[in-house]
C-alpha cells in the first residue's frame, strides 16, 4: 500500500532546517578540531597497504564529541612494547560542514569519496591528541528526513609510524619533529642557520634528473643538525631508497629550503639518535652495557652500529 | 641475566628498515618487562605536554620467558678453575664449574605495516641456523669468554584483521629463543699447596710385618719435607713431579 501523499517525509527546506539546527549545535557544542587527509605516497599493492603516507593540509571543522566521561578504549596500558594509550572517541560532524570546509578541496585523493576516510587523521587541540579516523558511520540517524545529516567518526589515537606530518599548523607539524626517527648529521665548511622544522635537501650525483634527498629539521647543536623523515626523490622507475651521504665531488651541500643555509655534511649517524625521541628505546643502553661483555670478535650479524664519518 | 638481557639486546639493537621512497630507520627495541611508575612518567618525560599518540611503530620488545636447567650440558662439578692474582704467587682465585641453564626469551616485533615487520623478520631469520654464536665476556670468572648459543627455536605471528572497523589491527611476530649460559660461582681465594710433607715406609717389610709408616717425627730420617721458596712459583712443568733430586721451585727442609 503505497504511503500517505499528505505527509511530507522531508521536504528541501525541511532537510536545510534540519542540517542548520544540527550544525548551529555544533557549534553551540561541538569543539573546533583538524581535519588532516591522509596522502598515499606509495601503495603496496601485495600487501594491500600503504607503503608510505604524509600528511600536508588540515581544515579547521566543528565536531561534538560523543564522550561526556572521557575518552572510549581500553585508556593508558602498559604492554610488552612500552606504554601504549588507547585512547577512542566518537566525533559527530555535520555532513554539509564537512563538504563546505573538507571535502571540496580533497581532490588530489585518488579515492575520491564524498565523506571522510579511515584512515585520516583528526587533531584534537583540546586534548592535543592525533587520532586516526578508523571508521566512519554515515548512516545515523536514518533516513529521518530523507537525507543523512552528519558523520560519525569512530577515532583511536594515532599510531605514530614515521609519516611526514606538514600541515602549516605547528601544533600538528610538531608531531613529526617529535616523534620521527631522527639522523644525526654532522655538518662542516658552510654558511647559515637552519630552521627548526625546515625541509632540507642534499643533491646526489650529477645525473639528470639529479637524485634529491629531502628531510625536516627537528633538532640542532653546535655542529650538527637532526633530521627526521627522509625521503627521496624519484630518480628511476623503481623507487630510491638512497640516504644522506657525506660530501664530496658531485655530492653536494644539506642546503635548508628556508633559511638558504647550506653546510657540507661530514658525518651521518642514525643510530645514537634512536633513544632521543623515544622513551621506550634502550638500543644505546644495549650497546653501551652489552659491549661490555659481548665479544664481537667479528661484527654483529645485523651490523655494527654504523656512524658514517 | 643482566649479562644474557644486555647481549641479546646489543645482537638486536641495530635492525634497519627501509621504505621505498622513504628514508632507512633503526627499530627501537626495548627489553618488556618495567616498573610501572618508570614507565608511565618516562612516557611523557621529553615531551612539555602529555603523550598524544598512541606508540611509536615499528618497534620490537623482548623478555625473559623461562629458565631451566641444561640437563645436556651439564660437565663434572668437581672442576674448577684457577686464575691468578696479580702481585700474589702463593695464591689463585677459584671458580667451581658453572652450572649450564636454559633461557627462553622470546623476541616480539610489532608493526602496522606487514611489510615493515617482515623486513625486520627477514633480517632476524638467516642469522640463526637455528643457532646463532655468540662469546661473552666473564661469564665464567674474570677474563673467561664462554660461547654462548642462541637458539631460534619457534616462529609465529598474529594478524587480527578481520573484525569490526573499531578495533585496531594488531600485527606481531614473535620469535622464541633459547640461550644457553652458564651460571659460575663467587670466585674465592684459595692458597697454593706449598708444603709437602712425604712419608717413606721406614724399613724393608718382612712378609709377616704389617707395613708401617713412621709418623712419630713425619720431618725426619727417611721422610722428608718440601717448602716452596717464598718467591718461587711452586709450579714447574719442565720437572717431573716424580724426580725429587730436583727443587723444581722447592727447598728440602733439614730432616
Amino acid at each position: 500500500m503505497p504511503r500517505n501523499v499528505y505527509f511530507s517525509q522531508g521536504t528541501t527546506a525541511e532537510k536545510r532546517l534540519y542540517e542548520d539546527i544540527i550544525i548551529e549545535s555544533l557549534k553551540i557544542f561541538g569543539h573546533d578540531v583538524y581535519y588532516i587527509p591522509r596522502k598515499i605516497v606509495n601503495t603496496n599493492a601485495i600487501f594491500n597497504e600503504d607503503a608510505l603516507s604524509e600528511f600536508g593540509n588540515s581544515y579547521m571543522i566543528e565536531a561534538y564529541l560523543e564522550n561526556i566521561d572521557g575518552f572510549a578504549g581500553d585508556g593508558d596500558l602498559l604492554s610488552k612494547f612500552g606504554v601504549e594509550v588507547r585512547d577512542q572517541m566518537n566525533l559527530i560532524l555535520s555532513a554539509r560542514r564537512w563538504e563546505d570546509l573538507v571535502g571540496r578541496f580533497s581532490t588530489d585523493s585518488p579515492i575520491n569519496i564524498a565523506r571522510p576516510k579511515e584512515g585520516d587523521l583528526i587533531y584534537f587541540p583540546t586534548v592535543n591528541g592525533l587520532f586516526e579516523i578508523t571508521f566512519v558511520e554515515d548512516e545515523t540517524p536514518f533516513y529521518q528526513l530523507q537525507n543523512l545529516p552528519t558523520f560519525k567518526l569512530t577515532c583511536e589515537l594515532f599510531e605514530y609510524n614515521n609519516e611526514a606530518i606538514d600541515t602549516g599548523v605547528d601544533a600538528i607539524d610538531k608531531f613529526e619533529t617529535q616523534f620521527a626517527s631522527r639522523t644525526r648529521l654532522t655538518l662542516g665548511a658552510g654558511s647559515g642557520t637552519y630552521n627548526i622544522g625546515e625541509d632540507v635537501t642534499q643533491g646526489l650525483g650529477d645525473k639528470s634528473p639529479q637524485t634529491v634527498i629531502t628531510a625536516e629539521v627537528a633538532g640542532d647543536g653546535t655542529d650538527y643538525v637532526d633530521v627526521s623523515s627522509i625521503t627521496t626523490s624519484f630518480d628511476s622507475p623503481e623507487l630510491s631508497t638512497q640516504q644522506f651521504s657525506i660530501t664530496s665531488g658531485s655530492i653536494g651541500n644539506l642546503v635548508g629550503a628556508e633559511s638558504g643555509a647550506s653546510y657540507a655534511i661530514t658525518g651521518i649517524d642514525g643510530f645514537n639518535t634512536i633513544d632521543d625521541n623515544d622513551s621506550d628505546a634502550q638500543n644505546i643502553d644495549f650497546e653501551t652495557i652489552g659491549n661490555d661483555f659481548i665479544n664481537f670478535e667479528e661484527t654483529n650479524p645485523f651490523g655494527m652500529p654504523n656512524v658514517i664519518t | 641475566m643482566k649479562k644474557a638481557v644486555a647481549v641479546f639486546g646489543t645482537i638486536f639493537n641495530n635492525i634497519k628498515i627501509v621504505r621505498q621512497g622513504g628514508g632507512m630507520e633503526r627499530v627501537p627495541l626495548s627489553y618488556g618487562p618495567k616498573k610501572k611508575f618508570l614507565a608511565r612518567i618516562n612516557s611523557e618525560r621529553d615531551q612539555a605536554e602529555k603523550r598524544s599518540i598512541a606508540i611509536k611503530l615499528p618497534r620490537m620488545a623482548f623478555e625473559i620467558t623461562s629458565i631451566s636447567y641444561d640437563t645436556a650440558a651439564k660437565l663434572n662439578r668437581m672442576n674448577k678453575r684457577l686464575f691468578p692474582i696479580e702481585g700474589s704467587s702463593v695464591r689463585k682465585n677459584t671458580v667451581m664449574q658453572s652450572v649450564p641453564y636454559k633461557l627462553g626469551i622470546q623476541l616480539n616485533i610489532l608493526a602496522t605495516n606487514q611489510d615493515d615487520a617482515l623486513q625486520i623478520f627477514e633480517q632476524i631469520l638467516p642469522t640463526f641456523t637455528p643457532e646463532y654464536t655468540v662469546a661473552i665476556k666473564n661469564m665464567e670468572g674474570p677474563d673467561t669468554s664462554t660461547d654462548v648459543p642462541i637458539v631460534l627455536n619457534g616462529v609465529s605471528f598474529s594478524d587480527d584483521y578481520e573484525g569490526s572497523f573499531e578495533t585496531r589491527r594488531t600485527l606481531i611476530y614473535t620469535l622464541e629463543f633459547e640461550m644457553r649460559v652458564r651460571f659460575a660461582g663467587t670466585v674465592t681465594e684459595g692458597k697454593v699447596i706449598r708444603i709437602v710433607d712425604t712419608y717413606y715406609y721406614s724399613r724393608l717389610l718382612s712378609d709377616d710385618d704389617s707395613p708401617t709408616v713412621k709418623t712419630a717425627n713425619p720431618v725426619g730420617e727417611e721422610n722428608v719435607r718440601i717448602i716452596a721458596n717464598d718467591d718461587d712459583s711452586p709450579f714447574d712443568s719442565l720437572d717431573s713431579p716424580l724426580d725429587i733430586t730436583t727443587t723444581f721451585g722447592f727447598d728440602y727442609a733439614s730432616p
